[in-house]
């Protein structure tokens, strides 16, 4: 039941700062453009660049490090995973021999990269949906999906159905937690039986989650509806989204930084 | 002392940032065959604190004993405690999901191992405590009922459990008056035939006042009153004023009464007490003898 209480992957952290303050589309872009070029970049000095360039921008959003690594936690396990089949399976000059396992310098050099890889990307990553609220964020990407309207992208749409499902996720752990807690008490067993046993013990779990599930979504559309909403058409924003000079300063910045990254490493 | 809570605490996500501190130094003694009311704001830790009763939340510090024995002590065997204590969530018919009204109230049984025949007495017996006929209602699917009979067969499936002690987190929630007699009455049928020992968690005095035995006030994470509601509504009305929880609006009535000058008694619970006292106080005071025998006629 604690796990539920501590996942922090997507969580907002409300903040005055720097980061906070930029407009959604540019955070989104830059971080986009991190992405890419974690791809692109072989070697290590690039990661390190980038990687700085993640951290000071943790500093300059205030939030708490123990938020970011917090959201680093349930991944590690990929990370940790990644590395040991780079360790073993990668052909090349051999440094280390245990039986039939054996570590080459080029599997050592690849599984570094590709976990600094990972670890840059979620940090990026975290840092954006922790110091982005998820209305500026679903805005942000509405704007930026509608470009692709002119092929027939429903940006609005899209949008709304993440807003939606990201609001939803804290009151499902919570109703979660709380359907556990009540069949726990009317005598279910969650934590004993082999896998078949438990994954039968969730039934009583899943059904009543299921149901309050749509439930709820039959609730919201009858009131989504009754408020007279009608899909993106001409629909227009309390909030529009406006480029600041801070916002083109820090796009410009990022852009050069992984473009030089990637051109050079 | 069937449940002893000792200078018990409960903070949560200790260490997090959003540490929150919901109970303080609790000290409590609940006997076997209690009618207890718990009330209290939403958010003074109410829920918080039954979940500790059947050891679904551990305190953070102190200690609960369950017929004397320390529920945090390696080695307890909960479901046993869980089996003495049901305990009935708020709005418990979102957790039905058998097929059938049978099925949902044998699950409890069921997990404890019992056979057949035994567990088809229990569901019976179960869907008897809580008025709803077996014939008609054992094969029907619990979704198809209305939403007051749908907390019925959830109350019905903690009760085929038979527990010691039934807790109740505002059982009357969201129901209509009717609804909310019925669920009352039977629970205090519950009580008095089969001796069961009852705590009834509820934010609103009206209705929880009249039906218990004994009251605790809860504000903020701690107990601020435990007593008889007679005395309590007697003699702290104020200090329940000033927590913003209020009083019955009989029992507010005739604090209003006394101070209008009128000598009347403060601790009623009911309508029927409230008329009673001040038809005797105004016979006094005018030295009318035969109202109430007029009004019969």
């Amino acid at each position: 039941m604690k796990i539920l209480r501590n996942i922090s992957f997507g969580q907002y952290i409300p903040r005055d700062s720097l980061i906070h303050n930029l407009d959604p589309r540019i955070k989104i872009l830059s971080c986009l453009a991190i992405i890419v070029s974690l791809f692109l970049i072989t070697e290590y000095l690039g990661y390190v660049i980038l990687g700085s360039f993640v951290i000071i921008s943790i500093i300059f959003s205030k939030v708490h490090p123990k938020f970011v690594f917090r959201g680093l936690r349930p991944l590690l396990f990929i990370i940790v995973f990644t590395l040991i089949i780079h360790l073993f399976m990668t052909e090349g000059e051999v440094i280390y021999q245990l039986g039939f396992l054996k570590i080459t310098q080029e599997g050592l050099i690849k599984g570094l990269l590709i976990s600094f890889r990972l670890f840059i990307l979620i940090l990026a990553t975290s840092l954006l949906t922790l110091a982005t609220s998820p209305i500026s964020l679903t805005d942000g990407i509405e704007r930026l999906l509608s470009v692709f309207k002119f092929i027939g992208m429903p940006a609005h749409e899209i949008a709304m159905m993440m807003t939606i499902a990201l609001r939803f996720i804290p009151t499902l752990l919570e109703e979660t937690e709380k359907i556990m807690k009540a069949q726990i008490s009317r005598g279910a067993d969650l934590e004993s039986g082999n896998i078949f046993n438990r994954a039968k013990n969730l039934i009583p779990i899943l059904i009543p989650l299921f149901v309050n599930a749509f439930r709820r979504a039959d609730e919201l559309a009858i009131a989504m509806e009754a408020k007279c909403y009608r899909g993106g058409e001409g629909r227009t924003h309390y909030r529009e989204l406006k480029i600041k000079k801070a916002d083109i300063l820090t796009f410009i910045l990022t852009v050069v930084i992984t473009i030089m990254v990637s051109v050079i490493f | 002392m069937f449940i002893h809570l000792e200078n018990m605490c409960f903070t949560y996500s200790l260490g997090m940032p959003f540490e929150t501190e919901v109970l303080k130094n609790i000290n409590l003694e609940i006997d076997k065959n209690e009618f207890i009311g718990l009330i209290g704001h939403t958010g003074c830790g109410k829920t918080t604190l039954i979940q500790h009763f059947n050891g679904l939340l551990t305190p953070t510090s102190g200690k609960i004993f369950v017929e004397g024995v320390d529920l945090d002590k390696k080695g307890v065997n909960l479901k046993l405690v869980r089996q003495k204590i049901g305990l009935v969530f708020q709005y418990p018919e979102n957790q039905l999901f058998e097929e059938t009204i049978y099925q949902e109230v044998a699950f409890g049984p069921r997990k404890l191992d019992l056979p057949e025949g035994k567990i088809e007495k229990r569901v019976r017996e179960a869907l008897k405590m809580v008025d709803l006929d077996y014939n008609l209602y054992a094969e029907r699917s619990p979704f198809s009922l209305s939403g007051g009979e749908m907390r019925r067969v959830a109350l019905a499936s903690i009760l085929s459990i038979r527990p010691k002690m039934l807790i109740l987190d505002e059982p009357t929630a969201n129901l209509d008056p009717r609804g909310r007699d019925n669920i009352l009455s039977e629970i205090k049928k519950i009580h008095s035939n089969f001796g069961m020992g009852v705590v009834l968690v509820s934010h609103n005095m009206e209705k929880v006042a009249e039906t218990v035995n004994r009251l605790l006030v809860m504000h903020r994470g701690e107990i601020l009153m435990d007593g008889a509601p007679r005395d309590i509504f007697e003699k702290h009305a104020n200090d329940l004023m000033k927590v913003g929880l209020g009083l019955p609006q009989v029992t507010e009535c005739m604090h209003k009464l006394k101070a209008k000058g009128k000598d009347v008694f403060t601790g009623v619970l009911t309508v029927d007490d409230a008329e009673r006292e001040v038809l005797k106080k105004t016979k006094k005071e005018f030295g009318i003898q035969n109202y109430q025998e007029d009004r019969k006629r």
